[in-house]
């Protein structure tokens, strides 16, 4: 168990040495984060400029779900995508050889070997979003609510990378797969509003497909203090299938690659 | 002249024939840019129906009408962004090109407008899909439907040749990305690509017909909608045409001043 830890502990050091390299991104990325929340907040006070509610969420309940939904497009942008990004270039070329030859499990392996440091600007700029919206609620944040937000929010994170996983382990099938990723990152914006919002059939598609309603929406609900036991149970149920399903999944496509020059 | 059109018409079939090549790609990703529309269709349609079925004028059958046609007009707005230009210079794809008997403008404008034919045909039976589906609020009228015909085009050419010419900035600086990713925020929010037009607060409404962004977008989709007279129209034509000579005016006179600075990267 400790050699899984320290590797990562490893791989994240690599990370940031190498990043530090490029410190010009850090005020780039500032940048970028500061126009697309500017962006998403504008199309708030929009919204809220001809309504007081939608779907049953208010201007400030709504800023905790973008803030959520910010820092879950961050974390899939710091480190899931980037080594989904290596793994299918792995596979593509042949050198995924060299990740399977290595006394480690692979799936742990080609999960933390990339790291975007700079991206947690978007972290710390959700979580600034978060905070003031719940400052404009006034409402007193209890330990039990920082507790349930925390769990929701790692669950969300594992749930949104084992769907990613998921759809890579189709590239052992099909080489080409990157605008299968194209169509999730967009189905994912859908995300920025609470899932009660969207028509049946939508709602289901993000539920159980796309589980942001699970990844983004719970979480936002345990911060807001509006989250019901049940919907925690089952985004913890769901979590743990789709982990399992991967799990399932990664085992049949490493019996099915065969490297690329064989 | 003849000439010309017909180095256009060879040079599109060709990019036509290669991008028909990739079929699944092309669909993944027109169905991908379908769903920035749809989540504004829902935030808006919610609104309106709350507020007793209309919003600043906008019923849910003329939103669905709005971001039905969006879908059309954002693919007639793909142009080649300063992003792309910034990659050409600093990977030194630019100077091959400068070797070719033609202007670059010219191979980009007809990759451009094959582009535009190969999205449209995909667009198509997901649009009439779209329309009897929804059962939006569009113009039946022929007259407006050729004036919407004419005016996406013009807004193609229109806004086309405006970022070809921001991109022009790589000739000073290949460190464009921060400012231009402002000024497309600004476009987003003020060209109706966010919103319609009459949802902006007002004093954002008038400062939006100065700039170029909404004659590019919010202005085609009003007119299928059926919100403008044949006069506003036609005088949004008008407009759409100025700023077309406005930006070529401005392209010339930048390519012109920053192709002498120009040496390759890596010479």
């Amino acid at each position: 168990m400790t050699r899984y830890v320290t590797l990562a502990w490893h791989y994240v050091r690599l990370a940031v040495m190498h990043e530090v390299q490029y410190r010009i991104n850090f005020f780039l990325q500032i940048i970028e984060a500061l126009i697309a929340l500017g962006t998403a907040l504008v199309v708030l006070a929009l919204v809220y400029a001809h309504t007081d509610q939608l779907g049953g969420w208010y201007h400030d309940e709504l800023q905790a779900l973008l803030g959520v939904f910010t820092i879950m497009m961050a974390i899939l942008r710091m480190s899931i995508q980037p080594n989904i990004e290596r793994l299918i270039g792995d596979i593509q070329q042949g050198s995924f050889d060299f990740v399977l030859v290595k006394p480690i499990d692979a799936q742990w392996q080609v999960s933390i070997r990339e790291l975007r440091i700079w991206q947690s600007v978007d972290v710390i700029a959700g979580g600034v979003v978060i905070v003031h919206a719940l400052w404009n609620l006034g409402e007193r944040i209890t330990w039990q609510h920082a507790v349930l937000f925390g769990i929701t929010l790692g669950n969300g994170m594992l749930l949104i990378y084992a769907v990613w996983m998921l759809i890579s382990c189709i590239a052992f099938w099909v080489i080409r797969i990157d605008n299968i990723f194209e169509l999730f990152d967009n189905v994912a914006s859908a995300g920025r509003l609470p899932v009660n919002v969207y028509p049946a059939w939508v709602r289901i598609v993000l539920t159980y497909v796309v589980p942001v309603a699970f990844a983004v929406t719970v979480p936002a609900q345990a911060i807001t203090a509006r989250l019901d036991m049940p919907s925690l149970y089952l985004q913890t149920a769901v979590t743990l299938t789709f982990l399992v399903a991967l799990r399932g999944v990664w085992r049949r496509a490493l019996v099915r690659y065969s490297g690329a020059s064989a | 002249m003849k000439q010309l059109w017909s180095v256009y018409r060879a040079l599109t079939s060709v990019s036509v024939q290669l991008m028909l090549q990739y079929r699944l790609t092309n669909l993944f990703w027109l169905l991908g840019m379908l769903f920035e529309p749809c989540i504004s269709l829902v935030v808006w349609s919610t609104v309106a129906t709350q507020n007793g079925g209309e919003v600043a004028g906008y019923t849910t059958a003329s939103l669905t009408g709005y971001y039905i046609a969006w879908t059309l007009v954002r693919q007639w707005n793909i142009a080649l962004t300063p992003f792309g230009f910034e990659q050409r210079v600093r990977h030194g794809q630019l100077s091959p090109l400068l070797l070719r008997p033609l202007h670059p403008f010219h191979y980009d404008l007809a990759d451009f407008i094959a582009l535009r034919i190969v999205g449209t045909l995909y667009w198509l039976p997901i649009g009439i899909v779209m329309v009897a589906w929804l059962q939006p609020d569009l113009s039946h009228d022929p007259l407006t439907i050729l004036l919407f015909c004419v005016s996406l085009v013009f807004s193609f050419l229109m806004r086309f040749v405006f970022v070809y010419a921001l991109g022009m900035a790589v000739f000073w600086t290949t460190r464009v990305s921060a400012i231009f990713n402002l000024y497309f925020a600004l476009e987003t929010i003020l060209s109706g690509r966010l919103v319609p037009q009459a949802l902006l607060p007002s004093w954002a409404q008038q400062i939006a017909v100065w700039l170029p962004f909404r004659w590019s977008f919010g202005f085609p989709i009003e007119i299928i909608i059926g919100k403008l007279s044949i006069a506003e129209i036609l005088q949004g034509m008008g407009i759409q045409v100025l700023w077309g000579m406005i930006a070529t005016v401005a392209f010339v006179t930048l390519w012109n001043a920053g192709i002498k600075r120009y040496s390759a990267v890596g010479a």
